[in-house]
């Protein structure tokens, strides 16, 4: 609610009428009654003093503050994501003129406090709004992009502590996001896929995959562009899903190495242990390795589906 | 029910009600509304308050003590004869008092008060003044701002009106300022010094007059200081309305002098610079300027001074008013806010707001500090002149990696430094292990129509909950004040019904004490006489030689003024 719909007039520079509407008002919500209904009607009222038609003022705290606990209530009413996400920006724009030009702490603080801890904090949402209403940053030291991080990171921390409790796929999302400089790059699709390609990353990027996969409609294009490309190669798959996931694909090419083994063995022992030197175990295992990954590729040939 | 009207003031406390839609200052027994706050012991050891007791300030100084507001909520103790008390409870014997006058006036017990405050006391002295209520039997309902209560009196039949109220008292300065519109009365900003009063002024005429006659006060006795106070005390109301004063001072041997206005006009410029301060930064802080004042009201006994007057007039650019005695018109007012809080009928369509008139913080960390001469920040989280009630919070972050709890103090004041600041209390708060910087704690001030202040701390994202209601260290407990209350209840008070022929006895004391000669016999004499009628304790006989010797010694007083 803006200041003119706490005093019940419409916006107006005269003095003396914004004082009249006070005056009224203060007569029933008297400050030993109802302090917190006096405080607003009291910042509503020095605010309404001071309004300008051309100018943008900072908005009272704790309208801003009540709003954002409104509509974020409004907001979670809806089941999907992407309805949530469209609820958030269609009821911001209609209260342009309490959002606009918050200082982006005070903003974050508000959705902060109003979020609640199940839900994921949607913080592509969040920089969007950013955007939308000018949200502005009271050092000028930093740089937008900077800011973005800090956000980002913030962001993460609320996270963190939402979800220390549940080891859940969300986590380890936001995990990533606390290193904020990746999380930025990783945003900015600016990783290069050597650096995916590292070991030990995969669980990771997986996480990232499964959580932006929940993005839909409006985010998903960012969301499959940001891990498509570099995570769903064959050789990701590959160790993936071989090692942890398929046990018939072991059994599968322990099988055709046997058979393979069985059938050429003369002509492998001789070969190979001159050669190279592998002996019988080393051969077997290449066989092993190889067959494995042409029935991956068959596989995956086979069930070219669903993935983004 | 009827609530009084409380003003507990340095020098003098007054009581009033509101009753039939009008103030109704209550007199003393001794026909005035003024009861000096001076307490004493009298010689069978009874507790003595008011007008009898102010007599024997000057004869016994070591029984009987004044101008103790100034120590309200600290620790400082008073010895009178063989008891040592607080100012709390000195302030509880004038409360009583002036409950028995009221009880009196009334014929009805009385239990409930609303007592004026200086604006600019703070929350301590403001917790000491509701124990010094309580001690005295008065639940106290709300403190009020003495210049709210002044704006009240000058504001209430006033419509459109900008004013800035200037309180003067025994001990305190105030200044607030008003708005009124549409029934509104709107108290813009307050600021003013805790430490300045007509006392002070008192004060310095001492210090020069030592100093002139090369005195040494540390070598004076108690009665000889007491008779000095009281000189210095006339000079200064005698060189308010005239030009020049003479006076005379028996410190082992006879001193006679002269003191000029113009002199103690140049004594005084350093107290008026002191006013000047408050004065512009209560103007600042309302948004206003020096034009948009439409008057200026008076209020405290030290502002009848011309000095006073004339800085006023000089600093404001306006005549100050004065259609109101500036005694009175302080307790003239909580009448009028104890209408308000009653919601009499006849106030319907007035609503008072009021403002906190000190800012209110935590300590914070300060970055850039030495690590050797480590100093905490101030971080003030209600602004002060914020309209109260008021409730604001802000978040801070933990400074350590796995922290594991955030303490801070409570201050109020307005230095940059926290421990310059005034502490009202400490708290801490248990957060989970995480990196520095990375567990946020919401700090909440909540700060109530009387100014009693609410701490509540949040880890975010937490269950981790604290709250803390701020009880100072130096005000008295819950506990202790039951206890004092039994302790206080054991000590004699001197009856009321003898109090008026008490006072007689010790003013005559007194002036036989100053006069000389013929008259001091007569004096002896008639006191002597007045003795033997009140111990024959016939009410009739009693009344009229009271009359005959109360005529005598107002005769005689007027005589010995020169």
């Amino acid at each position: 609610m803006n200041c003119w719909a706490v005093l019940g007039i419409d916006a107006t520079q005269d003095q003396a009428l914004i004082k009249k509407a006070y005056a009224a008002k203060l007569k029933i919500t008297r400050p030993d009654e109802d302090p917190f209904a006096y405080q607003e009607l009291r910042e509503a009222f020095e605010q309404a003093k001071h309004w300008h038609p051309h100018e943008q003022h900072d908005q009272s705290p704790i309208s801003a503050q009540k709003m954002t606990a409104s509509l974020l209530n409004e907001v979670f009413q809806q089941d999907t994501f992407s309805a949530q996400a469209t609820a958030f920006k269609a009821r911001m724009l209609q209260e342009q003129d309490i959002f606009i030009r918050l200082e982006i702490e005070d903003a974050m603080r508000y959705i902060g406090m109003a979020w609640p801890a199940e839900t994921p904090f949607p913080a592509l949402v969040f920089m969007a709004a950013a955007q939308e209403f000018d949200w502005y940053n009271h050092d000028p030291e930093k740089s937008r992009d900077q800011l973005f991080e800090d956000l980002l990171e913030r962001i993460w921390i609320e996270y963190e502590l939402k979800m220390a409790q549940s080891d859940s796929i969300h986590f380890r999302f936001y995990h990533l996001f606390s290193k904020s400089k990746r999380t930025a790059a990783l945003m900015h699709r600016r990783i290069p896929n050597w650096v995916l390609r590292t070991a030990g990353f995969f669980d990771l990027a997986r996480g990232v995959k499964a959580t932006l996969t929940h993005f839909d409609t409006v985010y998903a294009g960012q969301a499959c562009a940001a891990t498509e490309t570099r995570n769903c190669h064959w050789w990701r798959a590959y160790f993936n899903e071989t090692w942890h996931l398929h046990i018939w694909h072991h059994l599968g090419a322990l099988v055709v190495s046997l058979i393979v083994a069985f059938f050429s063995m003369a002509f492998i022992a001789r070969g190979l242990d001159a050669g190279v030197g592998f002996g019988y175990g080393g051969s077997f295992y290449c066989l092993y390795l190889i067959s494995a990954v042409v029935i991956q590729i068959l596989h995956r040939q086979f069930n070219k589906n669903k993935s983004c | 029910m009827v609530t009084l009207a409380i003003d507990l003031g340095t020098t003098n406390s007054l009581v009033s009600c509101w009753k039939d839609g009008e103030v109704h200052l209550i007199p003393t027994v001794f026909e005035s509304y003024l009861t000096p706050s001076v307490v004493g012991v009298d010689d069978k050891g009874a507790i003595i308050t008011g007008a009898p007791a102010k007599e024997r300030l000057r004869t016994h100084p070591d029984h009987t003590v004044a101008a103790f507001k100034r120590a309200m909520g600290s620790d400082k103790l008073f010895k009178i004869g063989s008891h040592i008390l607080r100012a709390e409870e000195l302030s509880s014997f004038v409360l009583k008092s002036l409950k028995a006058d009221a009880e009196a006036w009334l014929g009805t017990t009385v239990t409930q008060a609303i007592i004026s405050v200086p604006a600019y006391f703070n929350d301590l002295q403001r917790k000491a003044t509701v124990a010094a209520g309580r001690l005295a039997g008065l639940q106290v309902l709300r403190l009020v701002n003495e210049p709210t209560a002044a704006a009240l009196a000058h504001g209430l039949h006033e419509s459109e009106s900008t004013f800035v109220v200037l309180d003067i008292g025994g001990g305190t300065f105030d200044i607030s300022i008003m708005e009124l519109f549409e029934g509104i009365m709107q108290i813009r900003s307050s600021a003013g010094d805790n430490y300045l009063g007509g006392e002070d002024f008192v004060d310095l005429i001492i210090k020069s007059i030592a100093d002139k006659h090369a005195i040494q006060l540390e070598k004076l006795t108690g009665q000889q200081l007491a008779g000095f106070r009281e000189v210095a005390e006339n000079l200064m109301k005698t060189v308010s309305t005239q030009q020049s004063a003479s006076y005379q001072l028996v410190v082992n041997e006879t001193i006679d002098g002269v003191l000029t206005r113009q002199e103690f006009a140049t004594l005084s410029e350093p107290l008026l610079q002191r006013v000047r301060q408050p004065l512009e930064r209560a103007i600042r802080d309302a948004g206003l300027k020096k034009q948009d004042l439409n008057a200026v009201v008076l209020a405290g006994g030290a502002s009848r001074m011309p000095l006073i007057r004339s800085l006023a007039a000089q600093l404001i650019g306006l005549i100050p008013t004065s259609s109101q005695n500036p005694d009175e018109i302080i307790c003239r007012g909580v009448a009028i806010q104890v209408g308000l809080y009653e919601r009499d009928a006849s106030l319907e369509d007035k609503v008072m707001t009021d403002v906190a008139p000190y800012s209110l913080g935590i300590n914070v960390h300060n970055e850039h500090a030495d690590k050797k001469e480590y100093q905490p920040l101030f971080s003030p989280i209600i602004e002060r002149n914020s309209p109260v009630p008021v409730s604001r919070s802000d978040v801070y972050y933990s400074m350590h990696d796995n922290q594991k709890s955030i303490s801070f103090n409570i201050y109020q004041g307005e230095q940059r430094l926290a421990k310059d600041n005034i502490e009202l209390g400490t708290m801490s708060i248990a957060i989970p292990p995480k990196p520095a910087g990375e567990v946020k704690v919401e700090i909440r001030f909540t700060y109530d129509i009387n100014g009693l202040l609410e701490v509540d701390a949040k880890v975010w994202n937490t269950d981790i909950h604290e709250q803390l209601i701020v009880q100072g260290n130096s005000v008295m407990s819950n506990d202790e004040i039951q206890a004092r209350l039994a302790s206080l209840s054991s000590l004699k008070i001197h009856p009321r019904e003898q109090l008026e022929n008490t006072y007689i006895m010790m003013r005559g004391a007194r002036l036989y004490e100053e006069a000389l000669g013929d008259i001091r016999e007569e004096i002896g004499e008639k006191l002597s006489f007045f003795e033997a009628i009140l111990n024959r304790q016939h009410h009739e006989e009693i009344k009229e030689a009271a009359a005959a010797i109360k005529a005598f010694l107002d005769e005689v007083e007027a005589a010995l003024k020169v």
